[in-house]
């Protein structure tokens, strides 16, 4: 038996021993959920960061990918795999909050830069900020904040809200709270196993708030929508939740119509760079992106826009820095990406509904309504690294 | 106001509970009759959403796509259960677990595939959309009403289908005695193809009844199989009105539940209720003087205890040692490759090896099958993590009574690891250990359950996110932060915990381990205190499995409840049973395979599950009774797999 294993290990041995070449034009490691709870979104990243990279000049960074299946234990294993096998300078896409918290210290300790395009966990947007560390799409509970702000200065009175019990969950609801002062009539945590949400929604009832504000990501939020709208509850309480986005709009259907959110991009945001993004994607993939493929679209653009002013600026981590944060491209947002002291991007965002698109289908509507220009927060000034 | 709130939440428990029970019935069916463990159910449910969806997407009326839907369901059950099951009837349990585990990996990346990751929208036709007015002040989803008439339609059919017909009695009399059945000239594998169609149909329904409140996606079937277990373990396994009562006592519990308890304990209230309802059947029982399982589940009749062989094998001793010193020499081909990830990548190996070797112990030696090893793993890698935690900055550990700091060094912290793990298994085995068979897997699932919830609902250590370990331990002169210490102190681990697991085995107390597995009463009748014995045995596992945890928190420099769930019991058992269980080395040779097989396939494609799945069929088809057979490896005893129905 142990000669197999001898053998087993031999074979693993030569093919890396053949692949630890040096490498030498600039290497990225997208690492992202390819399947598990986040599968859908890491593919939508994926591709966008995919269309992204195709608009750089021949000779420019190879990536190579792999999926976390949104487990830290895997994401650290396959970030070790890449910084000490494949030699890679730069990880890129982590979606999960706890995958970016997990990864954090062993890429930034190795000597390399770590850009979540997604995940914005709270705790290291303060004190444990990180010098190489990247949030392309803002704080976890900035589009919570912006929510709360807007339905307190529209003098709405008694508030509902619901999420997950997990972090996150606390942090978004934490969020919404600290700009709405109005009456919370109900904040429930639910399980985090919860597949039915009737029981709860019986309490929504009774309780008759004036608005509903729930965080259920991914497959809870279709869930959740499907099953409001059966309660007979759409068109009776209004509905605010962080995130809706284009692919659980799509998957519960017309349950989710109506609902309410609040969006720095969606499909029909109208800005040049947006409309070419949107028609090549359609081009390329047969579906309309969601926000996940346009902050791929837009990591990839960032990262080139470093590239095309320095090629070997990967290396060079005091540098890529310098670029990175005054990197000036054409965002998919309409407008140039500003970041915090702490590295996570700063955005406007407009109040935004569920709404049937051209084809017929729910997704994404942006309102013309302003509801944050966003600006560095309390949380964000505890950060020690340098204001931009 | 308050009597409609209350009638509306009876009717959510009631319309859940029937929805549970249409998942049940079809899984007690093939698990009470056919005596086979079919993880791959949840599969067929997902199927059976996914072709209805489909099909209403092409335009089709919902009365056609609810039947197509069905058909498909049938057929692909009817495919399944001839193609892989019907060569794992004589075969063990765990033989059973692992090939549906590979058959629900081979579907879950056939549906991504075909259909992609996206989740599919599954729309209501018009006359089940909306609401009616019960009562004044009680509106009811229409939708929600029809689930619940079409369970109890099916609850109905199904009873006379078991009571009244041919095929029902055939049913009953195979479930209480098959050979007789198929010496009287029943046509049991045909029997048996249509229960199994029979299931795969009841799971296709349930699963286009939950399409329309549920996200139909990938993964979708294994959110609900747990549930459906839980449901027939304390429904009693084989019996429909047993799934029936059981499916609405759960949907009353997880309903009120989630409404009265705080939401950390509403996620684990139905572990809780299974667990209580196991143990008080088991003390009713006994005290009747019952034996209480109606399914012995066990490892014990397949096999035959032989002699140890690997002593007098002589390529034996010279593989060993060639092994060892691939893995004593391997940092410095590692250095010589300019690759520094291949030791880390070793340690992990051989760390899941020390909690695979810690398990095989508990499974292969003591016959006792538990899924929820993980739990013990995570246990002792949370207490270095905790530990770490409030020496670093933060609060005391304790306060009162005594003032308790928390420690950064290795030699308080690994056996407080040690001793926490396996302060848990014992508590945990001292329930668990009263019972046997499916329950024994059951209630060590449900309690590993209720711990990775329990560190879920953690706030202050992380919760969901885990904890992050800011430096290793400090252990002496050594530097744990070094790859090659590291390395070299988790080979001498697991050489210890081979050496340990070969001890204990041949001591006087590893006898009677043996013994317990082979025949228990005999060991009662002549006077051992077998419980004892079991218990023991229960806490060195977890023990040891803490200490692997130990390692792993100072591997990762991380702690997630993730590494607890369920599933990551299931993959530990997967690796012994992939080695070969109750061989010495099985469970080191399963777990590198396993470990390296994962990561080399899932970076050359993202639809790896679609080979590593039927893989492990196959593996487990061809070598009858793991890897290290097949390969023609050591073990301590061959395993003798008895065709039960032969």
């Amino acid at each position: 038996m142990l000669k197999t294993l001898s053998l087993l290990a031999a074979l693993t041995i030569i093919p890396i021993a053949a692949s630890a070449a040096p490498a030498q034009p600039p290497k990225i490691g997208f690492l992202s959920s390819f399947s598990g709870p986040y599968g859908s979104l890491g593919e939508e990243l994926y591709h966008g960061f995919e269309l992204g990279m195709k608009g750089l000049p021949a000779g420019g960074p190879s990536v190579i990918r792999a999926d976390d299946q949104a487990q830290p234990g895997m994401a650290r294993q396959i970030a070790d795999k890449m910084i000490n096998e494949d030699h890679v300078d730069l990880i890129v896409g982590p979606i999960s909050s706890a995958v970016v918290l997990a990864l954090v210290k062993p890429v930034t300790s190795e000597g390399k830069i770590l850009v979540s395009l997604l995940g914005g966990p709270t705790q290291l947007a303060g004190k444990n900020c990180n010098d190489n560390f990247y949030v392309l799409s803002g704080n976890n509970d900035s589009k919570s904040e912006a929510l709360g702000r807007y339905l307190h200065n529209k003098g709405v009175k008694r508030a509902y809200l619901m999420a997950p019990n997990y972090p996150t969950g606390h942090d978004k609801l934490g969020g919404f709270k600290r700009f709405f002062h109005g009456q919370i009539v109900g904040e429930v945590y639910t399980p985090f196993n919860l597949l039915d949400f009737a029981p709860e929604l019986a309490r929504v009832r009774i309780a008759k708030p004036d608005v509903l504000f729930v965080f259920y990501p991914g497959d809870l939020g279709v869930n959740f929508l499907k099953q409001f709208h059966q309660a007979g509850l759409s068109g009776k309480i209004p509905l605010y939740g962080d995130p809706f986005d284009e692919i659980t709009a799509a998957a519960a259907g017309d349950a989710s119509l109506g609902a309410m959110t609040a969006a720095y991009w969606t499909q029909d945001k109208d800005n040049p760079a947006n409309r070419k993004f949107v028609a090549d994607y359609v081009a390329a993939y047969k579906h309309k992106p969601s926000l996940y493929a346009a902050l791929g679209y837009d990591g990839a653009q960032a990262i080139g826009a470093v590239l095309r002013q320095d090629g070997d600026t990967l290396h060079d981590r005091a540098e890529f820095r310098r670029l990175f944060l005054a990197a000036d491209f054409p965002s998919v947002r309409g407008e140039k990406i500003r970041f915090a002291r702490n590295h996570f991007a700063l955005n406007t965002l407009n109040l935004a509904e569920v709404a049937k698109g051209s084809d017929g289908r729910p997704t994404i509507h942006m309102l013309p309504q302003v509801i944050a220009h966003e600006q560095e927060d309390d949380t964000a000034k505890q950060c020690h690294l340098p204001e931009n | 106001m308050i009597a409609s709130f209350l009638i509306e939440e009876c009717l959510n428990g009631l319309q859940f509970g029937v929805m549970l029970f249409l998942i049940a019935a079809g899984l007690t069916l093939v698990l009470g009759i056919m005596n086979v463990v079919n993880l791959a159910y949840g599969s067929l449910y997902m199927a059976g959403a996914y072709f209805a969806v489909t099909i209403e997407a092409g335009g089709h009326p919902f009365i056609v796509a609810l039947v197509a839907a069905l058909l498909g369901t049938t057929l692909v059950g009817i495919a399944m259960e001839i193609v892989v099951i019907r060569p794992l009837y004589g075969r063990s349990h765990l033989d059973q677990v692992l090939c549906t585990i590979g058959l629900m990996m081979f579907f879950n990346e056939l549906v991504r595939i075909f259909w992609g990751r996206l989740p599919l929208r599954g729309q209501l036709p018009d006359f089940l959309a909306g609401s009616v007015t019960l009562a004044p002040g009680l509106v009811y989803p229409v939708y929600r009403l029809a689930i619940v008439a079409v369970g109890l339609i099916v609850a109905v059919l199904l009873y006379l289908l078991v009571s009244h017909t041919r095929l029902g009695m055939l049913i009953r009399a195979g479930a209480s005695d098959r050979e007789t059945v198929g010496m009287l000239g029943a046509n049991i594998p045909r029997l048996f193809t249509l229960i199994f169609g029979l299931g795969a149909a009841l799971a296709g329904l349930a699963g286009m009844a939950a399409a329309p409140l549920l996200s139909v996606q990938v993964g979708m079937g294994e959110q609900i199989l747990v549930l459906a277990l839980v449901v027939i373990v304390i429904g009693g396994i084989g019996s429909i009105r047993g799934a029936f009562i059981a499916a609405l006592l759960i949907g009353s519990v997880e309903t009120w539940g989630g409404i009265l308890l705080p939401p950390a304990l509403a996620s684990v209230s139905i572990y809780l209720f299974m667990a209580v309802v196991i143990v008080l059947r088991q003390f009713r029982n006994s005290a009747r003087g019952r034996h209480s399982d109606s399914l012995a589940i066990g490892l014990g009749r397949h096999f035959t205890a032989g002699r140890s062989a690997w002593r007098s094998a002589p390529g034996t001793r010279l593989a060993l040692g060639v092994g060892l010193a691939a893995l004593l020499v391997l940092p410095l081909i590692a250095r010589l490759a300019d690759n520094s990830f291949l030791i880390d990548f070793c340690t992990r190996l051989m760390i899941f090896a020390i909690a695979a070797v810690s398990l095989n112990l508990l499974l292969g030696y003591g016959g006792m099958i538990s899924l929820g090893h993980a739990a013990f793993l995570g246990i002792g890698a949370y207490t270095v993590a905790i530990l770490h935690f409030h020496a670093s900055g933060g609060p005391p550990l304790l306060v009162w009574p005594v003032t308790l700091p928390g420690s950064d060094n290795a030699l308080v912290v690994w056996p407080a690891a040690i001793v926490a793990a396996g302060v848990a298994a014992a508590a945990i085995g001292a329930v668990s250990l009263r019972v046997s068979g499916l329950n024994f897997i059951m209630i060590t699932l449900a309690f590993a359950q209720m711990i990775y919830y329990f560190f879920i609902a953690l706030q202050d250590y992380g919760g969901a996110d885990g904890l992050q370990i800011d430096a290793p331990s400090r252990l002496g002169p050594l530097d744990l932060g070094s790859r090659q210490v590291l390395y070299y102190l988790v080979l001498g681990v697991l050489v210890l915990a081979v050496f340990f697991v070969d001890r204990i085995t041949r001591s006087h107390f590893g006898s009677v381990i043996q013994g317990i597995r082979q025949n228990e009463r005999r060991l009662v009748a002549i006077g051992f205190s077998t419980f004892r014995y079991k218990l023991a045995l229960f806490v060195m596992c977890g023990a040891l499995a803490g200490f692997a945890g130990a390692l792993l928190a100072e591997q990762e420099q991380f702690v997630s409840p993730v590494s607890m769930s369920w599933e990551h019991s299931g993959e530990l058992m997967i690796m012994v049973i992939l080695g070969g269980v109750g061989s010495l080395y099985g469970p080191v040779l399963g777990a590198f395979l396993y470990l390296v097989l994962e990561f080399f396939l899932s970076a050359v494609t993202v639809h790896w599950q679609a080979i590593f799945g039927p893989a492990l069929i196959v593996i487990v088809l061809l070598s009858r009774g793991g890897l290290g057979k097949l390969l023609g490896g050591v073990r301590l005893w061959p395993i003798s797999a008895r065709p039960r129905d032969a």
